[in-house]
C-alpha cells in the first residue's frame, strides 16, 4: 500500500484522486422533478470542469420559447468571486455573484445587486454523487420572487 | 425580511463552551452588540485579550445580506479582505471572507431556536496553510426589560 501511495505521489495523481470533486461532470436537468417560479426550460444541460484551479460551469439548453442558450462562468475551486465568461452575469449586468463553499458537496451562490443580497442558490450533491438539488430563493433581476427547486442528474 | 432575529441584542462569549484554535488571539472576555439600524445590521465587538490588550471593531451589513463594511478604522488583519454575508434565514448566516477574490475563511453563525445561544463555527487556514476549525459559543444577555419581568 505504501509503495502504491508513493507511486501516486510521484506521478502527481494523489491530489486529483483524493480531492475528486463530486460536482465535476455532465448534469441533465430533470424537468419532471423540478419546480420553477416561471415557465420551465425545454431542456438544460450543465457541464462542470476544473481548469487551472477554477471551476468552469457551462449551462446549455433551450428556453421555453424555443431559443437555445449557452452561459459559461468560472469561480475559484475553494469558493470566491464568480466571473462570467459569456454573455452577462445570470442575475443581470449590474450584479455580482460569490460562491461560498461549505464543502465540495454543499455550496451557496449569492447574487448581489448594489452590494445587497438579491438571490441565493443552495446546491447540495447527494452522497452517491448522482443527484444535485439547486434551491433558488430571493428575487430575480426584475424584482419577482424566486422559489425554485431544480433536480439535476449526473450523466 | 423580518428583523426579529439577526442576533439583535448583546452577547457574551462563553469561553468554557468555546473551542478556539491556538492560532487565534487568546481572548479573556468578549462582547458582541448587534443593532438593526435602518436597513443595516450593525455589529460592535469589544474584547480583552489575556495579555490585557483591548480589541474594538464595528461593521455593518445589509439586513438581507450583502457586502460587509467596517465602521471606522479597518483592523490590520482585514485590510485586504472582502466579506460577503449570506443570509440563509435570519437565524443562519454565512460570512465568506475573500482574499484576492478567493474564499479565505468561512464563518457559519447559527442562533439556537430559543434565541439564547449563538454558535459561530470558523473554518480557516493557519500560518502553515492547514485547515483549522474553531467554535465560539455566545450567550445572550437578558435585556433590562426582560430581567424586570422575569422573562
Amino acid at each position: 500500500m505504501r509503495k502504491f501511495m508513493l507511486l501516486l505521489a510521484v506521478l502527481g495523481l494523489a491530489g486529483s484522486l483524493w480531492a475528486a470533486n463530486p460536482d465535476v461532470g455532465t448534469w441533465k436537468l430533470n424537468l419532471a422533478q423540478s419546480k420553477f417560479s416561471g415557465p420551465a426550460p425545454k431542456e438544460e444541460t450543465l457541464v462542470v470542469r476544473v481548469v487551472s484551479g477554477q471551476h468552469e460551469i457551462t449551462f446549455t439548453g433551450t428556453e421555453p420559447a424555443g431559443k437555445s442558450f449557452s452561459v459559461t462562468y468560472t469561480y475559484p475551486e475553494e469558493g470566491g468571486t464568480v466571473k462570467s465568461a459569456s454573455p452577462a452575469p445570470a442575475g443581470g449586468a449590474d450584479t455580482t455573484a460569490f460562491i461560498t463553499v461549505v464543502n465540495p458537496s454543499n455550496f451557496y451562490s449569492t447574487t448581489l445587486k448594489d452590494g445587497k443580497q438579491m438571490s441565493l442558490q443552495h446546491i447540495v450533491i447527494s452522497e452517491d454523487g448522482k443527484t444535485k438539488h439547486r434551491t433558488i430563493t430571493g428575487k430575480n433581476s426584475q424584482g419577482k420572487p424566486l422559489n425554485e427547486v431544480q433536480v439535476w442528474e449526473k450523466q | 425580511m423580518s428583523t426579529a432575529n439577526h442576533n439583535v441584542g448583546t452577547w457574551k462569549l462563553n469561553a468554557a463552551r468555546s473551542k478556539l484554535h491556538s492560532h487565534q488571539p487568546a481572548v479573556k472576555e468578549a462582547t458582541l452588540v448587534v443593532h438593526a439600524v435602518g436597513d443595516q445590521i450593525e455589529v460592535a465587538v469589544t474584547a480583552t485579550l489575556t495579555d490585557g490588550s483591548p480589541i474594538v471593531a464595528k461593521y455593518t451589513y445589509p439586513k438581507e445580506g450583502g457586502i460587509g463594511q467596517w465602521v471606522g478604522p479597518v483592523p490590520d488583519f482585514a485590510a485586504d479582505h472582502t466579506t460577503v454575508i449570506t443570509v440563509v434565514n435570519p437565524g443562519e448566516v454565512y460570512y465568506t471572507i475573500l482574499k484576492g477574490g478567493k474564499q479565505h475563511e468561512l464563518r457559519h453563525n447559527v442562533t439556537s431556536k430559543d434565541g439564547k445561544t449563538l454558535r459561530v463555527t470558523v473554518k480557516s487556514k493557519d500560518s502553515h496553510g492547514k485547515l483549522v476549525e474553531s467554535l465560539a459559543v455566545w450567550d445572550k444577555k437578558k435585556s433590562r426589560a426582560a430581567r424586570s419581568t422575569g422573562a
